[in-house]
């Protein structure tokens, strides 16, 4: 199964071929797919409901994928509002 | 039986980041403006001190719209942010987060004398510390398949932690020497095989000393065929540099960083250009002229100055680092980065240049020569002013144990070369007591000003 395009709904995709990158361009179908997950994991890292354990590593993913979106052009922010 | 897809051999030739490092330069300054623009409209939103300094300066975010518009930003200095630190404890209002979402705190060295800078770091901005050493290390060969050795104390002064992770992400086995004593540290690594030595010029040089007076010769004995250093000058010392790869039997990279930053900015490609890359994709770095402000190019000696685009906790905008440097182009080594590079690293401080008696003296420039000769172990350097009027310079030579008894050639000898690399300024040599004068793992200081100036 292709897990990428399982977990994709159609405004993700949208939202992702739509997506510039930090020089203007579009995204490669790879690039969609790390941006897409780390959107996810940013939504899910400010979830408050999560126990610790849950949380403490998302945060952690996320500041990892966070680091591939930077190396790679796609985005560039700041993530402490949501702990990482 | 494991598939060799998961042992993380994942060997993409030259770069970490291939895109990055051979971007075309209007591109890569493009993607600098990006940044440049969301970490300085985030300092603005969120750090008082930056907002303050913004305002002073009639400088809004607004005004950024291309990088020609950098000189419209205030500088940063070291002054002002201890005195940031002092005025609002612990950390002054350069904070963009509230200090509980820190999960780092490191500090300078403290070596300068004065009260040591503190600095915090959340989660991404430690990873990117761990990321920029990747890179790093990468370009200079070491790989999943290597085994590096940190002889380095894991204290508050940031040192080699964040090469420890970097390593730790290309996927070598590395290890942390921590507390362990010189002989110990020589022991374990020859047992465990190590590849990769990291740790400051001086120490790593002290390290083969100690293995000698073992009895081992680490160049034959250890299988270490990359030295990385870093933390003060003399991996771009050639001298110093030619000590260590003969006392090792290795490769020498230079990868230059600072507690300000939060990691290494520059880094010694496996092509050796005689320079350090600059990691431009994550970094923006201006010379000036440290009088008179001056935007200098390409070839021209200046002070460095630091944007960083990694660490959002504590931003660093236009900080004056007092280093000196000389830029030049990337396409000046083969290794096809665009990324331009420091000609010979860093080249000294704007601060630690000496006037002796009308000549201008660095430490580096004395090291540079003192270093060609093998016999000398240590050293250290006094200047003093005799009767109120007179300034003399003395270096101080600790010969190896093989050596002391030709103190009076090489004396002569070196006198004549210092007096040379110096416009024929006098040198005076004096022999120190085998193993008397100061050894150092962190920080070497071997330069004392007696003069009270």
């Amino acid at each position: 199964m292709n897990l990428t395009s399982a977990s994709k709904s159609s405004e993700d995709l949208n939202s992702a071929e739509n997506k510039l990158n930090l020089l203007g361009q579009l995204l490669s179908e790879d690039e969609q797919t790390l941006w897409l997950i780390y959107r996810e994991l940013k939504n899910l890292a400010g979830n408050a409901k999560l126990p610790p354990c849950a949380l403490s590593n998302i945060r952690a993913a996320l500041a990892s994928i966070w680091q591939v979106t930077n190396d790679l052009d796609i985005e560039f922010e700041q993530l402490y509002e949501v702990g990482v | 039986m494991v598939n060799d897809n998961f042992l993380g051999r994942f060997e993409f030739g030259e770069y970490w980041n291939p895109m990055n490092e051979t971007m075309p330069r209007e591109q890569l300054e493009k993607l600098q403006l990006a940044k440049l623009q969301r970490i300085v409209s985030y300092a603005y939103e969120k750090s008082a001190f930056h907002r303050r300094k913004f305002e002073a300066a009639g400088f809004h975010p607004d005004q950024l719209h291309s990088l020609a518009d950098l000189d419209r930003i205030p500088f940063t200095t070291k002054d002002e942010w201890l005195e940031e630190q002092k005025r609002y404890p612990m950390f002054g209002e350069m904070l963009t987060a509230p200090q509980e979402l820190a999960t780092r705190y490191h500090a300078t060295s403290g070596t300068s004398g004065r009260t040591p800078l503190r600095v915090l770091d959340g989660r991404k901005d430690w990873q990117w510390a761990a990321e920029m050493w990747a890179y790093s290390l990468y370009a200079f060969g070491i790989r999943s398949h290597d085994i590096v050795y940190y002889a380095f104390g894991y204290g508050s002064f940031i040192g080699f932690w964040g090469s420890h992770y970097g390593s730790e992400k290309i996927g070598a086995l590395t290890i942390a020497s921590g507390g362990m004593s010189t002989e110990a540290r020589v022991k374990q690594l020859i047992e465990l095989g190590a590849t990769t030595l990291c740790a400051t010029p001086t120490y790593v040089l002290r390290m083969a000393q100690v293995a000698r007076d073992m009895g081992i010769d680490v160049a034959r004995e250890s299988k270490i065929n990359k030295v990385v250093v870093t933390g003060e000058p003399g991996g771009n010392v050639p001298a110093t540099r030619k000590m260590i790869a003969e006392s090792w039997g290795a490769e020498v990279s230079d990868i230059v960083g600072m507690t300000e930053s939060g990691s290494c900015f520059a880094f010694e490609c496996r092509h050796h250009p005689g320079g350090t890359h600059i990691m431009e994709d994550h970094v923006l770095e201006e010379t000036l002229d440290p009088k008179t402000g001056e935007r200098l190019g390409y070839g021209e000696r200046g002070e460095r100055i630091f944007t960083s685009f990694g660490r959002g906790f504590i931003p660093l905008i236009r900080f004056r680092t007092g280093d000196l440097v000389v830029r030049v182009p990337g396409s000046t080594c083969t290794c096809g980065r665009t990324w331009d590079i420091y000609q010979g690293g860093i080249l000294g401080r704007v601060d630690d240049m000496k006037l002796i008696r009308g000549t201008n003296v660095y430490p580096s420039s004395i090291e540079a020569v003192v270093r060609k000769f093998e016999e000398v172990d240590e050293f250290q350097i006094v200047i003093t002013r005799e009767n109120g009027i007179m300034d003399e310079i003395t270096v101080e030579i600790e010969l190896s144990r093989e050596a002391e008894e030709r103190f009076t050639v090489v004396s002569v000898q070196l006198a004549k070369d210092l007096a040379d690399a110096h416009e024929n300024l006098r040198f005076n040599i004096t022999q120190a007591d085998c193993g008397s004068l100061p050894r150092y793992e962190l920080k070497a200081r071997r330069m004392k000003d007696l003069r009270g100036i």
